[in-house]
């Protein structure tokens, strides 16, 4: 399944914003415009389908309240919204669309509940509320149809795609580290902590697969490469990477996550997760530490991996190499622009001069990112 | 009809000079995309493509310094774009370096530099190298900061720590190009042809 529109009225930055998807869509923005809100949108979806332990209240608490998630450009209307247009692969392929509405009690308790929610499948309404039920049990309107395998049973497709979304933003030093952390994994390990837990718990046969795919794509980057391999540490139990390098000896030399570098490990975690699961990747700034010459490959790299696997991909980036790309449609890039009324999303072949200027050549990276440069250009001359 | 303009320049000094100018034929004038900051040799590489998007809807303006008091700036311009020129895309030269077109605001950049406006060259497109011969002048600054942030070692080619980031600060608050235009043959030149090309 694959999300073909999204809506958001009063999330967070955006007062109200209605946009195409496509299969790989990049987002780009100055600081502090949204974009991590705006992913943030599609992991709170997840986080109210989630089986264990979501559900509405706990994706609002999680954020901090609804007041935190409330545009602060929304004066009058108090709801926030949500809607996903999703269609499914195959032959004959189905039209869904989920739709939300959340709202908070003015008085009293002030508690959060849902004040619209409604499923259509190929046009025909499969569930709308608040229904007659609602109405005589308001209690009923604190959790969504959703999160409830009970009610969710004429569209439980829908459910476990969003369910399966899936966020990274992997931060090298987690895993690294991870003896000495011994910390708390943050559900949905949006930090790739327990990245060599889930590698550990695929089947053998799939693991190896992936791990060949992975050195191979990952051998373009780092030619001494010569394998990847999975182990169990003997002593520990615990499992880690180990690459097999060329090197001037004349057996290879082998080295453990704990010795990659920065770049490596995200390169490894952002392949493991291209090649794993088919619902919505969503990547925070995979650029970051990356080489500039590997960062620009990275376009291709989601486009190849998508052949196989058709999983939608969003990626947030700053990066004008990532962008660099000639391959880059004008659709696939949305800029997110900031203003008093909130901030609007805009898809580069909606700017007629930017698609313009692409159709003779020019890049994304070139001609839309110096507008999510900041504009007062003093602002670092102290 | 807003007025939009693309701009293509070589590094953020350029880039500023370049909106200066176009606010100052016509303040209605937008720049909605600047393209570059990636040396001269990117602007060559993608006047071609700029010459292609380039209309009505699309003006275009390239700054490329000759380098040289001997390069022909028509031959350098004809040789980049590798195709005839677009009415709608302007390529301006400063001779030699987009520094000419500075030092060309005398008055200000004395006050700037905190030197004497005698000092300063009133042909400052005679120099063949305009970027060493600012650095020269803000050597002669009576200010520390100048001297060490701004000039440098002028044994080096490579300027001062801070010399972009005050450039631009001088371009932004107190460079005209009124004045200057007065002083720089090729940014005289300039201006005109701006000019056209915002009313075409």
């Amino acid at each position: 399944m694959k999300i073909s529109r999204v809506a958001l009225k009063n999330w967070r930055n955006f007062k109200s914003v209605d946009v195409q998807l496509q299969d790989r869509q990049f987002i780009i923005g100055p600081n502090a415009s949204g974009k991590s809100n705006f992913l943030d949108a599609f992991r709170f979806l997840r986080d109210i389908a989630r089986p264990d332990g979501g559900g509405v209240q706990k994706a609002v608490a999680d954020r901090g309240g609804l007041s935190k998630l409330r545009c602060l450009s929304a004066r009058t209307d108090p709801e926030v919204r949500l809607v996903l247009e999703l269609r499914s692969e195959g032959d004959s392929p189905d039209q869904w669309v989920y739709e939300i509405g959340i709202r908070q009690q003015p008085r009293g308790r002030r508690e959060v509940y849902v004040s619209h929610e409604s499923v259509t499948k190929n046009g025909d309404q499969l569930m709308l509320r608040p229904n007659e039920e609602d109405s005589e049990d308001d209690v009923r309107l604190t959790q969504s149809f959703l999160e409830q395998v009970n009610e969710n049973r004429s569209f439980r497709e829908l459910a476990t795609f969003l369910e399966g979304v899936t966020y990274l933003h992997l931060v090298p030093q987690l895993l690294r580290y991870s003896d000495e952390f011994q910390g708390r994994v943050l559900e949905a390990d949006p930090f790739g902590q327990s990245l060599l837990e889930r590698i550990a718990k695929t089947p053998k046969k799939t693991q190896k697969a992936r791990l060949r795919r992975i050195a191979q794509a990952l051998k373009s980057a780092l030619p001494q490469l010569r394998e990847l391999q999975f182990e169990k540490d003997e002593v520990t139990g615990r499992p880690h990477l180990a690459a097999l390098y060329d090197h001037w000896r004349p057996n290879a030399a082998r080295q453990r996550e704990d010795q990659f570098s920065d770049g490596t490990l995200r390169l490894i975690g952002l392949l493991w997760s291209l090649t794993e699961g088919d619902s919505l990747l969503l990547l925070e700034e995979p650029e970051l530490s990356l080489n500039a010459a590997i960062v620009g490959r990275m376009a291709p790299l989601i486009y190849r991996m998508q052949k196989s696997r058709k999983r939608q991909v969003v990626v947030s980036t700053h990066s004008v190499d990532l962008l660099r790309d000639p391959g880059v449609r004008p659709n696939e890039v949305l800029l997110l622009e900031p203003s008093k009324e909130g901030t609007s999303v805009t898809p580069l072949s909606e700017m007629q001069d930017i698609r313009r200027l692409m159709d003779a050549g020019m890049t994304a990276g070139e001609v839309a990112l110096p507008r999510t440069a900041p504009k007062q250009l003093q602002l670092f001359s102290f | 009809m807003p007025k939009h303009f693309t701009i293509l320049t070589e590094d953020l000094p350029s880039e500023l000079v370049a909106i200066k100018l176009l606010k100052f034929v016509d303040p209605e004038v937008e720049v909605v995309n600047a393209i570059g900051r990636q040396g001269e040799g990117y602007v060559r590489s993608r006047l071609p493509n700029l010459n292609r998007a380039a209309n009505q809807h699309l003006k275009v303006v390239a700054l490329l310094d000759t380098d040289s008091l001997r390069a022909c700036p028509e031959d350098l311009i004809a040789d980049a774009l590798g195709a005839p020129r677009n009415p709608f895309l302007s390529v301006r030269c400063p001779v030699t370096e987009i520094e000419s077109w500075i030092m060309a605001d005398a008055e200000a950049l004395a006050t700037f530099l905190q030197i004497r406006e005698a000092a300063i060259s009133d042909r400052p497109d005679e120099f063949e190298d305009a970027k060493i011969e600012l650095r020269r002048l803000a050597n002669s600054s009576p200010s520390v900061r100048i001297r060490s942030d701004f000039a440098g070692d002028l044994g080096v080619a490579r300027p001062g720590p801070l010399y972009n980031p005050m450039l631009e600060e001088f371009l932004l608050n107190q460079w005209r190009p009124g004045h200057a235009e007065r002083r720089s043959p090729s940014l005289a030149r300039a201006i005109p042809a701006l000019r056209a090309l915002v009313q075409a």
